[in-house]
């Protein structure tokens, strides 16, 4: 005892600058990047917004038609960007309609269900599908996902634009987002405290009447936490979708076998070779997309909190 | 085990229709074409689409149902798979590899004879011109630009690389770079501290760079390209700005140079290569073979909108 308070009144002068520089180390770290995002959002935004101001050097664009247009034609410099913001929620939240249910049912699958190999070799096989990289699951999309669905617009009767469709868009970001949201719902459900699985036992109740109220409910912050990061994923694809959407000029397209396009092809389309206002409306709809991603997530958070509430 | 038992029929039953689906492809009875014409371009800042626009008149009037494309072999691709569509890609394609049919114009296969021999009409000249003989900012320089002419068009290493940077040019009629620089001493001095200066067209950069790039590895010639559009060629070299800041050595046009651009006051001028490019169709698609001005402007503005009407 009396050591210890000896010890305390005369404080280890190594000690305490090792503490103070890690401190300040931890301090640095934190802060670069921190700051990234703000270096970011100020960089884009400052691009971005400067087409709509009067001393815009290639001539005042109209902010309130760029908002509400229904046409994006470069050549004719009509940039209109309200049916791509539509094209893009329709593309992103369908995919995670199929996505979501599949990823989570799969994640319990793996966990509470499957027999320990079987559930370790799902685990490593969802793993290595979310580390392809995104232009190679373009590749397999337009050799693979656009001639299934010409073959099946064929039996329809339906003509497509050889396969490149708003159907081959959302199949494609479903595979994409699967690994994304499957992966965090596993870590989610893995940490569900076994106790509440006994009380539910204990109370007389089913495996799968667990499985569903009391695991999945557990779980659902880092489950949604996947869906939300899924749906990043499917705002955000640019290489592997303007390989199969078609990059309509006018829209939106609600059709799921007519082409379509998305806000981050549209940022990609042509963007090594432009200069000018075509080049700096990029930015514009980057901005935008950043406030369509925003508004979705905080969309997400309210589905989360108002599900599964009389269960809590 | 009951939903590994429902997975495994799940994963057999998906099998079947992976089957399904590749068996059924070939099996398609429609011969000929029917329907909507699908009219594929490239974006809207590409060269290849700002030389077909010129070619055919289109610049503006492109149908605003046309599907958009992310480049040259992505057109291939896309065409290829589409039995009602339509595109263009330069010469240099591979066509049977990608399942499309080349389009004769007017007549005329396109075939790189054809270009060379000016039958072939959807095709340009990059045409270059030198400053006046006494005009250059040291005898050196003139020399040396003499010498990169004489590389660029008469040596079988400077078409060369021309050729695989997409220019059409008779690669076996050149003449060995070792002999044609026996005709220019200069090379044997140290040359590390002169800059060729290149500006005009802005489609000729690709060529001209792999040309340049070539020429530096042999001589140690620096060079400095700065290009603004084929107007400026003459203007550059000859015209009103050839003493000006934007001076320079060798001025570049991608079409003929006008009557009144008297360019036989260079030092040197000619076509160092032409640049062409195919209208193209599915390989299924037997209705169209021969194509002209009019009904590629037709098609390609939406005039025309289906197979039926090109039928008749």
């Amino acid at each position: 005892m009396k050591d210890i308070n000896n010890d305390s009144r005369k404080p280890n002068v190594f000690k305490t600058y090792q503490d103070l520089f890690f401190k300040s180390l931890f301090f640095v770290s934190a802060l670069i990047s921190s700051l990234m995002i703000i270096i970011i959002i100020i960089f884009i935004a400052q691009k971005g917004i400067s087409p709509f101001l009067s001393s815009y050097e290639y001539g005042q664009q109209n902010i309130i038609s760029f908002l509400t247009g229904m046409v994006w034609r470069q050549d004719q410099a009509i940039y209109g960007v309200a049916f791509i913001i539509i094209n893009t929620l329709i593309s992103g939240f369908a995919s995670l309609l199929i996505a979501f249910p599949i990823s989570v049912l799969t994640a319990l699958f793996v966990v509470k269900i499957a027999p320990k190999p079987i559930g370790y070799f799902i685990e490593s096989a969802i793993e290595i599908l979310a580390s392809i990289p995104s232009v190679v699951y373009g590749v397999f999309a337009v050799g693979f996902i656009v001639p299934l669905i010409q073959t099946l617009a064929n039996i329809f009767k339906v003509q497509t634009a050889g396969g490149s469709s708003l159907l081959a868009v959302i199949l494609l970001l479903s595979i994409m987002i699967l690994p994304t949201i499957t992966s965090i719902s596993i870590t989610a459900i893995k940490a569900v405290d076994i106790d509440l699985e006994k009380a539910s036992y204990a109370l007389g109740a089913s495996k799968t009447q667990t499985n569903f109220k009391i695991v999945l409910n557990s779980a659902k912050s880092g489950i949604f936490a996947g869906a939300i990061l899924g749906l990043g994923r499917a705002f955000g694809e640019a290489t592997a979708v303007s390989m199969v959407a078609g990059n309509k000029m006018f829209g939106p397209t609600f059709n799921l076998f007519d082409i379509t396009r998305t806000m981050t092809s549209t940022m990609l389309a042509g963007l090594k070779e432009t200069t000018g206002l075509d080049y700096d409306i990029r930015f514009s709809v980057g901005l935008v997309l950043m406030g369509v991603i925003l508004i979705s997530n905080l969309l997400i958070n309210f589905v989360k909190n108002n599900i599964g509430k009389n269960h809590a | 085990m009951k939903f590994f038992r429902l997975m495994v029929v799940g994963l057999i039953l998906s099998l079947g229709l992976v089957g399904c689906a590749t068996t059924e492809t070939p099996v398609e009875e429609t011969k000929s074409v029917t329907g909507t014409i699908n009219v594929y371009t490239r974006d809207a800042s590409s060269g290849t689409r700002g030389a077909f626009e010129e070619f055919i008149e289109l610049k503006d009037k492109l149908t605003v149902t046309a599907i958009e494309v992310t480049g040259n072999g992505d057109m291939a691709v896309k065409v290829g798979e589409d039995l009602n569509g339509i595109g263009y890609v330069s010469l240099t394609t591979d066509f049977a590899a990608n399942g499309i049919t080349p389009l004769s114009y007017k007549g005329v296969e396109a075939t790189e004879e054809n270009v060379i021999n000016k039958s072939y009409e959807l095709a340009r000249p990059f045409e270059f011109v030198t400053r006046a003989s006494g005009d250059f900012v040291s005898e050196d320089q003139e020399l040396v630009t003499l010498a990169f002419a004489d590389f660029l068009m008469n040596s079988v290493e400077g078409r060369e690389v021309v050729f695989a940077a997409g220019g059409i040019v008779d690669v076996d009629a050149g003449t060995a770079w070792e002999t044609l620089k026996a005709n220019h001493p200069v090379l044997s001095k140290d040359l590390s501290a002169v800059v060729l200066k290149t500006g005009g067209s802005t489609s000729v950069e690709k060529t001209l760079k792999a040309a340049l790039e070539a020429f530096q590895a042999l001589t140690g010639v620096q060079f400095e390209m700065n290009h603004t559009g084929s107007s400026d060629g003459f203007k550059r070299t000859l015209g009103s700005e050839k003493d000006s800041a934007n001076a320079v050595d060798i001025g570049f046009a991608s079409r003929y140079f006008k009557a009144e651009e008297t360019v036989n006051l260079g030092a040197a001028t000619g076509v160092y290569c032409m640049d062409a490019i195919v209208v193209v169709v599915n390989d299924e698609n037997t209705l169209l073979t021969d194509s002209d001005k009019e009904l590629v402007f037709d098609i390609f503005s939406g005039a025309v909108s289906t197979w039926e009407e090109v039928a008749k």
